[in-house]
This record gives structure tokens, sequence and C-alpha cells, in this order.
């Protein structure tokens, strides 16, 4: 097992490297860079840029230079020191800018994960065991829906339902007296009342699936003859149920964990632009729109990185989990 | 000292008026407890000072934290006249941000104090941070008095010293400035700054500077030289090494920048009305708190803002805004919400969100300036796009009424991108020469220009081509597509065959850059000022859509670009010397020179006047005019003073 999480890890440093290069020369497809984008928002407000001043600024920037030393000085950057570069648009570390945004994303993404889970879990089993009944309609019809409405436009209903039935201040993840004060219960408490709008609109498009592979798994699992054979010994039909075909048929929940951890970064970029929440989504986003490419590039290393080290995980947990599967390579 | 005496009789009653309204609030005023008077004299003087600035300020001087109001004031405040009427102090302004780097609004909310300041009716400009400005009858040499006692937001005092810092230590230094700005080169050199004595700075120039105090109506030439100084690399380079290890920044440069910038400086000395408190980093809201040292009074004598507080929430989702300000949780704004589309949602929240409309006039020319590209590559298209009479065939051949009926809801007028009649320099040639619908004239116009008709029903080319080109827009700020779908319409039927593309931004611009576009939309910019961005009337930037070629040219003195023709090489001549030319009246007659040009020549064509817009403004949020001009060089609404807005409390 430790040989092969060892051999996992030193694959993943090509992996890695092949994500960073992919990424890097993908920002600088669109036409123009960082200038053009700063420059078309100038003249358009009637700012002159002159010629000589669009050279210096390239020069200063380095966007002057091939694209392949641009890329080796960034990556030497991170390598070497740790620094993922300059946001041009915010004249400030890309560093500093993610983190700042990083720990309420991770709360709302765990929510999100929890809410998924605590829903998809027991609505899959149920829907097995009672394959065909009506709460077996009902509830993959509810998963259904979720997941075919776009996320945004849930968001922007609720939102608008939010303003016009409770009068709620809409967007953000705190109400206006608690946005700047230190933590508290209070605080807490005011998180919680807003953090739910999200967590259920992200939430929902995620049970319908998972309910579904439940299901699936399990109904496979339910006709095996070791379920009848446990049933003939006379264990408890509960018992019976949570200890071995649900067990087996966990999978599918396990091996989606490698695919959570980057979805914490940036899996609730476009609902968290239309509520206005302030995780790293919007922030990815309007990088790339500014093609602010330090920024974005640091972005899309990272999500690269969370998944091949999600994917690693996933594979461990589930060799943990099913002694049926096997390290043979 | 004698000017605070004569007024201390009104700011007495004022003052008296101040705290019967803070008593009726419930404030616990000193006055509330009649055994805790002071003595006469003693109350006079407070009464007196809460008359002449807030109540937080007054109790911060009464606790010894903050010296007293006549030292942080300047000898001579700049008086601001008030809209309607004198106010009352505190509350908050909420308003809010679209994504976290919307620096345009907080500069025309708070931050809109350069060294001469627009008017609001947008004719000229005034002295703002200094007092007064002298020029010498050459126009070479401009003697700028300031305002002596002037503070920066942390009591250090603001002098001469800080705008020649500006000069000597970021307009001349090459790692900050590395090409300087063309305001400060007329004719070519850089112009020198030197300080006189530590109230008066000289601005020197090689060449006649006409344009200079209507470009200073933007430009900050000044830093607080006692805080910047110790991120500068020529000034204190191992400790701003030092900083930028620790920040994790590239160098000095980045350094010295981020602490100047204007959405997360929290440190930074400013003359603003207020002062930065939270970032805009902080990713959910930007604060901004009354500035103890503004240097503004109004016509009273009262210490300016009123508004104690000005908070932007950071939105990510215009929508979201819009339903804050239906809710009634903004206070005043026009910025991103104010669309026409939004107009009727606004209006039928009026009750509910307690908050009115202003009338927002635009101050450019036009939503729509249609440019064909004079300088094209293809030389047949070149040739049929050079014929004045061709041009003179599609504006006609427009029905512009139409388009206003069915894109603008009626609200506009058939009139090409040419100073409005507000402008000194209105042009009435200029402005609705070929704008009657005509498709009859138009189609006798091509016959008799040899477009034969093709088999197809599009005219041909002399060189036997069909006439066809696409019309490049953008999906943003006005509904252009859908304009120019409706005008290509209009093109079919006259035999021009000429296809809309919706560009994504950056395209847009990359392909004006390298000249490779048929024709491209965009609004005009300077209706009134003219001399600020004369774009639409002759080849003078990048964004002359008809010209951007002629314009490299001119600008790059012809290494770049394609050589203008004669009638356009001659305005932009005129412009120059416009630039090098003081006497008013003497500009005007270059000015008009130049407009008969572009009237004459027909370069670009437009659909409409601009519409009225609107902003919605709280009903118990006073002092704003009920019709502002938007444009963005004066930072609207910032040339009427959102320092003298208030809040009834």
């Amino acid at each position: 097992m430790l040989r092969y999480i060892a051999h996992r890890l030193v694959l993943m440093i090509p992996t890695v490297f092949g994500i960073s290069i992919i990424a890097f020369i993908i920002i600088q497809l669109p036409p123009g860079d960082y200038l053009t984008t700063t420059i078309a928002q100038l003249s358009a407000a009637g700012d002159l840029v002159e010629e000589e001043a669009i050279a210096a600024l390239e020069s200063r920037y380095g966007l002057n230079q091939p694209m392949h030393i641009q890329y080796l000085k960034w990556i030497w950057g991170i390598v070497g020191r740790g620094d993922f570069g300059m946001s041009f648009e915010w004249e400030l570390p890309v560093r500093e800018l993610v983190w700042s945004r990083l720990s309420l994303t991770v709360i709302l993404a765990l929510a999100t994960l929890v809410f998924t889970w605590a829903v998809a879990f027991p609505v899959g089993i149920y829907s097995a065991v009672r394959q065909y009944s009506i709460g077996d309609y009902f509830f993959t019809g509810v998963g259904f829906i979720g997941l075919a409405i776009p996320n945004f436009l849930l968001a922007l209903v609720l939102m608008f339902v939010a303003f016009k039935v409770f009068n709620q201040s809409v967007g953000g993840l705190f109400s206006p007296e608690f946005v700047e004060v230190p933590w508290s219960l209070a605080r807490v408490q005011d998180l919680f009342s807003h953090l739910w709008i999200p967590m259920v609109i992200l939430g929902t498009a995620g049970t319908a699936g998972l309910i579904r592979l439940m299901r699936a798994n399990l109904l496979d699992e339910l006709r095996k003859p070791y379920v009848k054979t446990a049933r003939a010994k006379g264990l408890s039909e509960v018992r019976l149920l949570l200890k071995y075909p649900v067990r087996v048929a966990l999978n599918p929940f396990v091996s989606t964990i490698g695919w959570t951890l980057p979805l914490l970064v940036s899996g609730s970029a476009i609902v968290s632009v239309v509520l206005s929440l302030p995780t790293t989504g919007p922030l990815l986003l309007r990088a790339l729109i500014a093609q602010d490419m330090y920024l974005a590039g640091s972005f899309i290393l990272l999500l690269g990185v969370l998944t091949v080290i999600g994917t690693l995980v996933s594979d461990i947990l589930l060799a943990w989990l099913d002694p049926r599967i096997r390290f043979e390579s | 000292m004698r000017k605070l005496q004569v007024q201390t009789w009104l700011c007495f009653v004022a003052a008296l008026g101040l705290m019967l309204v803070l008593a009726a609030c419930g404030g616990a005023t000193p006055a509330d407890t009649p055994e805790e008077m002071p003595e006469a004299a003693e109350e006079e003087a407070m009464v007196e000072a809460m008359g002449k600035e807030a109540p937080a300020l007054a109790a911060m001087v009464a606790a010894g934290e903050l010296p007293p109001l006549e030292e942080r004031l300047p000898v001579n405040p700049m008086v601001v006249p008030v809209t309607e009427s004198i106010g009352q102090y505190g509350g908050t302004w909420r308003s809010g941000l679209l994504g976290q780097a919307d620096s345009p609004w907080v500069r025309r909310t708070m931050a809109y104090e350069p060294m001469m300041r627009w008017t609001p009716d947008l004719t000229t400009t005034i002295p703002n941070m200094v007092e007064a400005v002298d020029v010498n009858d050459a126009g070479t040499e401009f003697i700028f008095s300031m305002r002596e006692g002037m503070k920066w937001s942390d009591g250090e005092a603001l002098t001469a010293d800080d705008v020649v810092f500006w000069y000597e230590y970021y307009l001349l230094n090459d790692e900050l400035q590395p090409v300087k700005p063309l305001w400060m080169r007329p004719g070519g050199t850089v112009g020198t700054v030197e300080k006189i004595d530590d109230y008066t700075v000289k601005f020197s120039f090689g060449a006649p500077h006409g344009l200079f105090l209507r470009q200073l109506g933007s430009q900050y030439p000044f830093e607080p030289e006692h805080y910047m100084s110790q991120f500068h690399g020529d000034l204190n380079g191992e400790a701003a090494a030092a900083m930028v290890a620790e920040m994790g920044l590239g160098d000095w440069v980045d350094l010295y920048q981020n602490k100047r910038n204007l959405l997360n400086g929290v440190d930074m000395p400013v003359i603003w009305a207020w002062t930065l408190t939270t970032p805009a980093s902080s990713a959910t809201q930007l604060v901004a708190d009354r500035n103890p040292y503004y240097w503004k009074v109004d016509p009273e004598g009262n210490q300016l803002p009123y508004i104690d507080r000005l908070i932007y929430p950071i939105v990510e989702n215009v929508e979201v805004q819009v339903l804050r300000a239906l809710a009634g949780e903004v206070d005043m704004q026009d910025r991103h919400i104010a669309t026409p589309g939004n107009k009727a949602a606004f209006f039928d929240g009026k009750e509910a969100g307690d908050y009115d409309f202003f009338t927002v006039e635009y101050a450019w020319e036009t939503p729509v300036s249609i440019g064909l590209n004079l300088a094209h590559s293809d030389e047949a298209l070149r040739e049929v796009f050079l014929e004045k009479d061709f041009r003179i065939a599609l504006s006609i051949a427009m029905n512009r009424q139409e388009i206003i009926d069915i894109l603008y809801v009626g609200d506009g007028e058939p009139r090409q991108p040419a100073p409005l009649a507000e402008s000194p320099w209105y042009h009435e040639q200029l402005a609705y020469q070929y704008t009657e619908y005509d498709p009859d004239q138009a189609n006798a116009i091509l016959d008799g220009l040899g477009y034969a008709m093709g088999t197809d029903g599009v005219r041909l080319r002399p060189d036997g081509e069909k006439i066809s080109f696409d019309i490049n827009v953008i999906a943003a700020f006005e509904p252009w597509a859908e304009i120019m779908e409706l005008v290509s319409g209009y093109w079919a039927e006259i035999g021009i065959d000429a296809n809309v593309q919706v560009l994504e931004r950056s395209l847009f611009y990359e392909r004006k850059a390298a000249y490779e576009y048929d024709a491209q939309v965009w609004t005009g910019a300077d209706g009134i000022a003219l001399v600020m961005d004369p774009r639409n009337y002759f080849p003078f930037s990048t964004e002359s859509l008809f010209g951007v070629a002629w314009a490299d040219y001119w600008r790059s003195g012809g290494s770049k670009g394609v050589e203008p023709p004669p009638a356009a090489a001659e305005q932009q001549r005129l412009f120059e010397e416009l630039a090098i030319t003081v006497e008013p009246a003497e500009q005007d007659r270059i000015m008009n020179a130049l407009l008969d040009i572009a009237a004459e020549e027909f370069w670009i064509f437009g659909v409409t006047k601009y519409y009225k817009g609107y902003g919605i403004v709280r009903n118990n949020f006073k002092n704003v005019p009920d019709t502002l001009w938007q444009w963005h060089v004066s930072a609207a609404p910032a040339q009427t003073n959102p320092e003298q807005y208030y809040i009834e409390q």
C-alpha cells in the first residue's frame, strides 16, 4: 500500500507539471492579454493610452517576452519561492488574494457536501429498497428537477423570493451589520442564516446524480445471493441492509470525493457570482475575463493539483473500503 | 479668525437648529441635561464648534484627540455652494461596487479632488486643490497658489513640496513613469515644476499649453511626500526592498503602486472628503469614513462633508444591487443599476423603496456612432467607403425614428455625432445633416455613383465584386447588435450587404488596433467640452473609428498607420494649433474651423441623440441636483460635489 502511494505521488509530479503548461497556454489563447483588456477599458473611458506607454507596460509585466520564458519565470517563482506571481489588476500578490477568500469558500463547499450526502444517502437507500413506490418516484422526481434547473436560475428565483416575500437583504454571506465585525456566536448564526440558500442551490444539483447511483448500485446488490443468505440466517432487515449491500454500494460516494476537492475552489463560481458571495469563484471568473494571467493561471494550477490529490485520496479510500479492489497494475 | 467671527451668529443659529434635531432624535448631547450645563462662555464656544464641524469630530476635539477646527482647515477653505439647502451632519451613504475592481464608482463618489475641477455644467474647470492660478500671456507658465494650512487626511501639511515630489520622484522617475503623459509635454518636451515658496508652485512649458487647465480637471499632480517617500526605491531603497520581500511583490515599483492604489491604499493620506477604512480587497465591502482634515466648507462655514460614512457592498452580479436598491438599501446610485431596462421595475418600486429618480443627461454626443474604416487595406472597398456620397446614401437610408421607437422607447432624436446644443461649439449642420429618412434618394445617389444593382439585389463595386462588409459590435453598454441588425435591413433595401458581427471585447480592440475591420460601432465621448476627446470630429485617437490608421499616423509622426487625406491632416494640424493657443476667442475660431471640415467631410454618422438616463436617490438623501451630466472626465456625479449631499436625520 505504501509503495503504491509513493508510486502515485511520484507520478503526480509530471502530471501537475503538464497541467501547469496546459493551464498557461490556455490562458494565453484568447486574443490579447491583460494590457489589451486594460487599454480597451481605458480608451473606452476616454483615456488615451500611447504606443510607448503600452510598450513600457508590456516590458514591465514581461508580456513582450515569448510565452515559454513567461512560463518558466512563473513556474520558477512557484517552485523556488512559493511565489505565484502578482495579480496585474490588483497590484497584490496572488497568494494573498486567493488566501483571503479561501476560508468562506471551503465552509460553503463543505456545507454543500454534507447537505448533498445527508439528502442523497438516505433517499438513495429508500428508493432502492422501496423501488417503484410513490416515495421513490417523488424523491427521484424532485432530484431530477434539481438537476435540470440551472443553478444560477434557481439562485435568481430564490433571491427574488427572499426579497419579495421576506423582504430579506439579498446577496452576500452576512447581514450588513455583521460584515466587518469579529467572529462571534451571533455572527456564526448570521452566516448560517445566509449559507443555506447557496447550500441548497448547489446541493440540489448534486443530489440527483448520487441518488440514482446509490439506487442503481444498491438494487444490483440486493438481488445477490449473499443478501438472501443473510436474511435466511435471521439478520434484522436494517442491520443486514447497512452492514452489507449499502457498504458495497458506497463506492460511488467515495470515488466522487476526488471530484469534490477542486469543487471546493471553483464549483460555486456562477452561483457565487449570482448571489454575490465572497468566495474564490468570482475572483477566478474576473481574472479570466481581465486576462489577469498569473491569478488565473495559479487558480487553474491549484484546481489541477486538487483534482490530482483528490483522485489519489479516492483511490486510497476505495481500496480501504472495498477489499475487492487491488493495486495490480 | 476675522471671518469666523463674522459668521458666528449664523453658525449659532444653525447649531441651535442642529442641536434641536439631535435632541429630537434622542441624541445625548450635553444640552439635554440642564444640571450639567457648562459655563455660558464655554457653552457658546462649544455650540459654535458644533455648528462648524460634525458632532463626532467636536467630541474628539473636546477630548483632546484632534486639533480644533481652525487648525485643521486651511486659511481660505474652498466654499462649496449647496444644491438646495444647508445640510445636517451624519448618516451613511450606501451604494455598491460591481466586482472588487470597480474603481470608477469610488473615484466618482469620494475621490475626485484633482488640481482643477470641472464645473457642474461641464463648460470649464475651476481651481480645486489650488486656490488660484495665474497664467502668463504666452500661455507657457502657470503659477498655482496653494491653500495655506491645507492638510492631508493624516494631519500633515500639504505644501508645494508635495507637488515637487510628484514631479521629481514620480513623473520624472523612469521606472514609475516610463512614458511621460501627454498633458505634461505640449510640443513634445516635458515641462518643469518648481517651488516658489511653501504655497506656490510654477509649471513651465516649452510651448504654450492651451488645454492645460482643462486637462488638470482630471489630473492629480501631487503626492503625500511624507508617506510615499518611504516606498520609493531611490529614497528609501533598503527599507522598500524589505517590504517588497515581505509582501511577496516583484520590485519597489509594485510596492509604490500598491500603496497608492485607490481601492486598497488604506493608510495613504488623501485630500478626499472621506478616507478609506476598509479596502476592496476585503472582498465583501469597501468603507470610507469622514476625513477630519477636509478643506471645504459650505456657504455658512460648516466643514464638509455632511455625511459621516460611505459603504460600498461589493456585489458580483448587478441584479443583487438592483434588488438592494428596490429594497431601499441604496441611498444614491446610477452606475450599473440604472439601465433603461430596469426603469420600469424601479418606477414600480418607488414607494416601497422610499426613493425617487434624478435625471441623467449624457455629455456624450451619441450612443451609436457608426464608423466605416476609411483607411481600409482592401483598395476597392476603401474607394467605395471614401466616396462621401456613399456615406450620405447609407446615412439617409437609415430610418432613425424607427430605431429610436423600437430600441429607445421613443426617447431620442435623429442626429449625427456632433456637439450638443449645450456646448459652446454647437454646430447645427454637423448635427442634423443627412438625417432625413429617404431610401429613394439613397438609391438614386448609389445609381449615380455607378454601383449597378447585381442580380441578387446587391450592388456591385467598380471591380465587379459585391458591396459587402461586416459591422463589428460588442455585446455591452448599448443594444448595438439589435440596432445594427435594423440598420443592415435598411441597407439591404438599397442594395448594400452589411453583416453584423458580435465580437468579444478584446477581439474588437485587437481588430481595431490592426486596422482589420470594415466598420465598427461605439458611443460618442465628448459632446460639450470637445477638447478632451474629440474622437468623432477628426482622426484623433484609436477610438476614431473612421480613421484609426490616420490617427496613428499623426500620433506616431508618420512611423505607423496610414497617411491621412489632406482634409484630415488639416484638422489634425488645427488641433495641434488649438493645443498651443491660450486666447479663448482664438480657440473658438480654430475649433469652429475644425468642425466645419468635419461637417464638410462627413467622416462618421450616428443614429440618435442620447436618451435621458436616470439614477435613484432615497427621499431623505438631499442636495443631489434634479438633473446632472454624465461624463467620465468630470467623474460624474463628482462635479456636483458629493461632499454637500446630506441625509435628513
